[in-house]
């Protein structure tokens, strides 16, 4: 068992391990910083190659609102889901935190059903990224957004285990935070996608 | 075993958390209401075209700023003061980054197309450049 994966004791940590916690979380903060400018950049060309659609579809003939505001609602709730893992984690209860854990999961899971099945259905329609240079930059930035989604899933699942397990350890509760400015990250990157993909160009 | 101070101890949380199970639901609360506020502004087509893109856009910085404090919890902590700090440089870049590529390559379309419909003749005729 590493050190790290340990109760932590009632007097909380010695000075160093804070100190190497807190640059764990500075370190991470500086991931979804440059993370940021990878979604930017998909963003700058998603905006320029928006009306490039080749004689093919455009973003108003294949954007449903109603369904995309469905997704919204679910990745939105599972990032305050999330939050109440962390509030549950504070009062030391493994099981809450399972709990509000396995609930982001689901809604998560869902999120990326939805897109999922989306993408298919434009795929079916003829309509895949080879189409033109609007579904291109339609499909990196929406799927890149998808793409993490699913990492942070598979690393959400991860971590229940490893709570069920071990309980809520030093290690656990680190990556419990980690996790969680993850997800809360992709909510942020959301909004954007909603409004500057779906709703600028639905209307 | 001890958890309840560790989000504080690592500086990921304010040094006083009493209040962040309220900063939660208020954060979310406020998400949902602006989001709603978008899809309603343009599911109803309330103001012009360009007005609605500008409250749309401005909708979403405004939940981008409270889901920041509200679910990331940056605030004027000593705490918080690294992270804001490399925010503000990625929004910097951001910022370049993004209008920047709008502006050059939106001048540049100006400059060297034809009328876009008569570039679609051309790009039909041609299958392509």
């Amino acid at each position: 068992m590493r050190n790290d994966d340990q109760p932590i004791k009632r007097e909380g940590l010695p000075h160093e391990e804070r100190a190497a916690d807190s640059t764990t979380v500075f370190g991470f903060w500086m991931y979804l910083m440059t993370d940021f400018v990878l979604f930017a950049s998909l963003f700058a060309v998603y905006a320029v190659l928006r009306a490039n659609t080749f004689g093919g579809v455009s973003g108003a003939q294949i954007f449903s609102l109603p369904f995309v505001l469905k997704e919204t609602l679910l990745l939105l709730t599972s990032s305050f889901t999330c939050g109440l893992s962390l509030l549950a984690a504070r009062s030391g209860s493994n099981r809450q935190v399972v709990f509000w854990l396995s609930v982001t999961a689901i809604l998560g899971a869902c999120f990326v059903a939805l897109e999922f099945s989306e993408f298919i259905n434009l795929f079916a329609a003829g309509n895949g990224p080879q189409g033109s240079a609007f579904l291109s930059s339609y499909f990196t930035l929406v799927g890149t957004h998808g793409l993490h989604v699913t990492l942070g899933l598979i690393w959400m699942l991860v971590l229940i285990g490893a709570i069920a397990r071990r309980g809520l350890t030093r290690s656990n509760m680190r990556k419990l935070m980690l996790l969680s400015m993850f997800w809360h990250f992709l909510d942020i990157i959301w909004i954007f996608i909603f409004t500057i993909v779906y709703l600028m160009g639905a209307g | 075993m001890n958890t309840r101070k560790y989000f504080e101890e690592i500086g990921a949380w304010p040094h006083d958390s009493r209040h962040i199970a309220r900063a939660y639901v208020i954060g979310f609360l406020l998400s949902l209401l602006l989001t709603f506020a978008a899809y309603f502004a343009v599911t109803h087509q309330l103001l012009s075209q360009t007005g609605t893109i500008a409250l749309i856009i401005f909708l979403a910085l405004s939940q981008f700023v409270i889901q920041i404090i509200c679910f990331l919890h940056l605030g004027r902590e000593r705490s918080s003061r690294d992270r804001l700090i490399v925010l503000g440089a990625a929004a910097l870049i951001v910022t370049i980054l993004v209008s920047g590529s709008i502006w050059i390559l939106y001048s540049l379309n100006e400059r060297q197309m034809p009328d876009p419909v008569e570039m679609q003749q051309y790009m039909a005729d041609q299958g392509g450049f």
